[in-house]
């Protein structure tokens, strides 16, 4: 004979909320496992070497689920923690001297990308590229970007500060709430080369990709997408571009003048700047060497979540053909946000992509 | 927590995760199969009860020449992706939609949803097996086959009631959408209904009413246009489309084309993706069920869905969702439950 109904109902009833327990109970990245690298990425990467003598910066889980600062060398060599912590390190970001890294830590144990947004869970700390001096330097705070003049860019929500290290004052540089619309979020500030303009991500309340001139004190809308970022030279940009593209994203590049997009009206076809072939082409994250001839960006085969799935760090000489682009992390952990400091660049110049 | 506590922690809780990814698999594969027994169970259970004549041979219903059945609910569901910073969405067969965190990255996705619905006089499950891809020119393309199993209560059976149950392989469908603009957030979908399945099932020479045969017995097509607004908390979808019913087919059965509206809102968090859903359809005529107009057969249907996209595993999302349609009539209600499993390649 069966239980009464309300018994089994509360039996159920136990049994979802225990199961919804153990959900939220869940957090983290996967710690993944190493995989062995193919004869032909190896060869690409090999190749890199040759040409350049730098050192990438990323963020990674596959120590233990949050997330490490990493460093390699541009071939995908050496490659050894920066950081090591029970918090997620990520977001690293060289100094102009390539000495240093600031970077976007969490204050508790695991903190999702989605809550970038939410400054009060994250600060900004700073450590020596071998490994030493590692230290807090801004509290609240993330998304922390070098200024041309040495300063730290940072975002608290619809804020943006510049930081000096030398005097650790803060000044207001942008009032996303005030200028912009109220409860809008800025992400990823990046003053342009020549220190006029910063480029942002907005969310929140306004979704779109822009750049603020910070003379005219007005917003120039860029177009959708996210990450964007500034070429060394200043006059082209680049930024993320969502439902287009193999795997449903691309990088696309545009000219920029006077702190808006050259040709607003540029056709798709001018737009797209980088796409990888094959089925990991999933592209985020991309960043362009400060001298202006290397990306490296990260893409994953499946899913989206920046923070959880299968990404893994690429770089590619600018001008040269994509399918020459190189992997190099071989990890089924999650490899975000890398970064790139060139030390030597023994390149020959390419031909500037459209 | 220490770090090595910390790991330890983890390795329990993807235990955990696993073992509840396995059971919403087997679910998924099995709901069809249990909503099926207790449907011929409640079947046996009503022919029992039913006074036939003694010259009337007892009815049994052969399994061997039974198949098929229409997925319930609305007809052709506009589906396809919304990637990007945000989580997205598909149609699934029997009118539930699935709306969760897939956001492309992969050349091929792989959706296997069940479906069990119940109307007054229809029980309904389904279970769809779809396959799409990506393809250059910002297309995708896609087929999707469902399995299907139909409990219907009929009144005239030679004189009694009874439920006849069918099951077997329902009208395949071919998807085509295209995305459009920069963003690519608005997008168009025809949906092609091939007629795989069986449209003129009889039991003892007694057809089987239109909306329980397996197939339609025609070719039918939807096409839709939505448009997806992205939000940082998930998406707001959008869209509307026509539906072209087919026209009659052999035996004079007749679904009346009709108009589709729908929004749908998710809220994602770190491991899950709720989402509620409302679809309006206008029916543009009345079906006809052997030459006969239904009459019992108002314009407007409305689905109101809720679902919950859990991501188990980073490789099987899974998800689950139920749906009340509400009719002009109340004859047209019905209410669906369905469980899903995805994968990509």
């Amino acid at each position: 004979m069966g239980h009464p109904r309300h018994i089994r109902a509360r039996r159920a009833a136990t049994l979802i909320a225990a199961a919804a327990l153990s959900l939220s109970a869940w957090a983290g990245a996967p710690r993944g496992k190493a995989v062995e690298p193919t004869p032909g990425e190896l060869e690409a990467a090999k190749k890199i070497g040759e040409q350049l003598d730098a050192l990438i910066v990323w963020s990674t889980s596959r120590v233990s689920g949050s997330h490490d600062i990493w460093i390699m060398k541009a071939d995908g060599s050496d490659a050894r923690p920066l950081t090591k912590s029970d918090a997620v390190d990520w977001f690293a970001r060289f100094s102009p001297d390539g000495k240093q890294v600031i970077f976007t830590r969490s204050k508790a144990p695991w903190q999702s990308e989605m809550n970038a947004q939410y400054a009060n869970r994250w600060d900004i700390w700073i450590i020596n590229v071998d490994g030493t001096g590692e230290r807090k330097l801004i509290p609240d705070a993330t998304w922390g970007t070098w200024t041309p003049d040495g300063k730290v860019l940072f975002s608290r929500g619809g804020k943006v500060f510049t930081f000096d290290l030398g005097s650790s004052k803060e000044e207001l540089v942008l009032d996303g709430d005030e200028v912009l619309k109220a409860g809008v979020i800025v992400q990823q500030p990046q003053m342009s080369p020549d220190g006029k303009y910063i480029a942002a991500t907005l969310r929140g309340r306004m979704r779109e990709t822009g750049i603020w001139s910070l003379e005219r004190k007005s917003w120039a809308t860029v177009g959708g997408g996210c990450q964007i970022n500034w070429f060394p030279s200043g006059d082209r940009m680049i930024r993320m571009n969502e439902n287009t593209g193999r795997g449903g994203t691309e990088v696309f590049a545009f000219p920029v003048k006077d702190g808006a997009p050259a040709n607003p009206d540029a056709p798709y076809e001018e737009l797209r700047f980088m796409d990888l072939p094959g089925a990991r082409s999933h592209e985020y994250f991309p960043v362009i060497s400060r001298n202006g001839r290397w990306m490296v960006w990260c893409a994953t085969d499946r899913g989206h979540d920046h923070d959880i799935y299968d990404y893994e760090v690429f770089i590619w000489r600018i001008g040269s053909p994509h399918s020459e682009a190189a992997r190099l992390t071989f990890h089924t952990g999650n490899d975000r946000w890398p970064d790139i400091f060139v030390i030597e660049d023994r390149s020959a110049p390419a031909e500037q992509a459209r | 927590m220490t770090r090595d506590e910390l790991k330890r922690s983890r390795v329990r809780t993807v235990d955990v995760a696993a073992i509840l990814a396995l059971g919403a698999a087997v679910g998924a594969l099995f709901l069809p199969c249990a909503a099926r027994a207790f449907a011929r169970a409640s079947a046996r259970s009503r022919v029992r009860e039913l006074s036939l004549g003694r010259d009337c041979a007892p009815w049994r219903v052969s399994r061997d020449a039974l198949l098929g059945v229409r997925p319930s609910g609305s007809e052709l569901v506009t589906w396809g992706n919304v990637g990007g910073c945000g989580v997205g969405g598909t149609g699934g067969g029997g009118g539930i939609r699935w709306i969760g965190r897939r956001s492309g990255g992969a050349p091929v996705e792989v959706e296997l949803l069940a479906n069990v619905s119940r109307g007054e006089d229809l029980t309904s499950t389904s279970t769809s097996l779809k396959v799409t891809g990506d393809v250059p020119g910002r297309f995708n393309l896609g087929v999707q086959v469902p399995y299907v199993d139909n409990t219907r209560h009929v009144d005239d059976f030679w004189g009694g009631e009874a439920d006849l149950s069918v099951s077997g392989l329902g009208d395949a469908s071919l998807l085509i959408s295209r995305k459009f603009g920069l963003e690519g957030r608005t997008s168009a979908s025809l949906t092609l209904g091939i007629p795989t399945g069986e449209h003129d099932v009889q039991v003892q020479s007694y057809t089987l009413p239109y909306d329980a045969q397996p197939g339609k017995g025609v070719f039918t097509a939807s096409l839709t246009v939505e448009q997806s607004l992205n939000r940082d908390w998930g998406p707001i979808i959008i869209g509307g489309g026509y539906n072209y019913g087919g026209g009659e087919n052999d035996i004079e059965n007749y679904r009346a084309d009709s108009l589709t509206g729908y929004c749908y809102v998710g809220y994602r968090t770190e491991r899950l993706v709720h989402s509620v859903g409302a679809n309006v359809s206008i029916a543009l005529g009345k079906d006809r069920n052997l030459g006969n107009e239904i009459e019992d057969q108002g314009a407007f249907l409305l689905s109101l869905q809720y679902g919950v996209e859990v991501t188990l595993t980073y490789r099987v999302p899974a998800f689950f969702a139920v749906m009340a349609t509400l009719g002009e009539k109340s004859s047209q209600n019905s209410a669906a439950l369905a469980l899903g499993v995805m994968t990509f390649f």
